[in-house]
């Protein structure tokens, strides 16, 4: 089972490949297309952004309303330098998960 | 056109600020790009499934935002306060049916309930500062919960009809309440 953490890294991680057009509904694509087609609710991406805001992982900046929004504003999301230093983490300690697996098991 | 019943309960789970209205944004986004696929009924059906099952995140993350420090510092007692308002209500309210020869008179206090679930409601939403809706919401629900396991622990409990009709009662009368302080406090732009 994924935990809220793993999550937590795959919306870091879609915020950093969509800068600067990171906002909640490109977010949510893209976070399903690195889940492999298993698309969020907006929920949970809501809330994995809220918490990625206030642990200073990201930092958000309020756009101009839309009339296909109801007039309401985009969000975009953008790394902070805490947050590229904990994706950076993640990746490296996936390299070396990913590299330690390899020589031991192949796929069929 | 975005299902109105469903943006208000969005609008109800998520907060009332620049977040909360962003992520109604994006609902609305993204149900015209569905009413483009498939439709306005599909399109309609698409946003309540999509603000159910974010419904448990939205409540897990409001919690989150208020902290164990706030839960316990200004919800819990909020709704403890309006339902100490209530109970003061309920009794003077008695006391006065009571003065003008009415007293016990199940049909008067049902009728009167209402009124004291919209104060109680409006307490417990003063006193809970952030989302006022939210706590006279969860003071409904702790008022009908408390009215259930008393109808069955009563030594005399009251008539079926009474009881159903303070059920149905409660929970609108005191969200009324939350409705009304937060049309007082809301900031430009809040939809219910």
């Amino acid at each position: 089972m994924r935990s809220s953490a793993d999550f937590d890294i795959v919306v870091l991680a879609a915020v950093a490949q969509l800068a600067p057009e990171a906002y909640g509904v490109t977010i949510r694509d893209r976070v399903g297309l690195l889940q492999g087609g298993r698309i969020p609710s907006v929920g949970a991406v809501y809330t994995a952004l809220q918490s990625l805001e206030r642990g200073g992982l990201l930092r958000a900046q309020l756009g101009d309303p839309s009339p296909v929004r109801g007039g309401r504003a985009k969000r975009f999301f953008s790394l902070s330098a805490k947050g590229v230093r904990e994706l950076t983490r993640a990746r490296e300690a996936a390299q070396r998960f990913v590299g330690g697996l390899t020589p031991r098991w192949k796929p069929s | 056109m975005t299902p109105r019943l469903a943006e208000s309960l969005a609008a109800f789970l998520v907060p009332d600020d620049e977040r909360g209205r962003a992520v109604l944004g994006d609902l609305a986004e993204m149900h015209a790009v569905q009413v483009k696929n498939v439709g306005a009924g599909g399109a309609a059906r698409w946003y309540w499934s999509e603000v159910l099952r974010s419904t448990p995140a939205f409540l897990r993350s409001g919690l989150a935002e208020r902290g164990l420090t706030g839960l316990l510092l200004r919800s819990i007692p909020a709704v403890l306060g309006g339902f100490l308002t209530l109970f003061v209500m309920v009794t003077l309210g008695e006391w006065l049916l009571g003065l003008v020869g009415l007293g016990g008179q199940r049909f008067f206090s049902l009728a009167v309930a209402a009124a004291y679930g919209v104060g109680g409601g409006w307490v417990a939403a003063v006193l809970g500062g952030q989302g006022p809706r939210q706590h006279a919401l969860a003071l409904g629900i702790s008022c009908a919960t408390f009215g259930t396991v008393s109808y069955f622990f009563a030594p005399v409990p009251p008539p079926m009809w009474y009881w159903f009709g303070l059920q149905a009662v409660v929970i609108p009368s005191t969200l009324l309440g939350g409705y009304v302080r937060w049309r007082a406090v809301r900031r430009p732009g809040s939809r219910p």
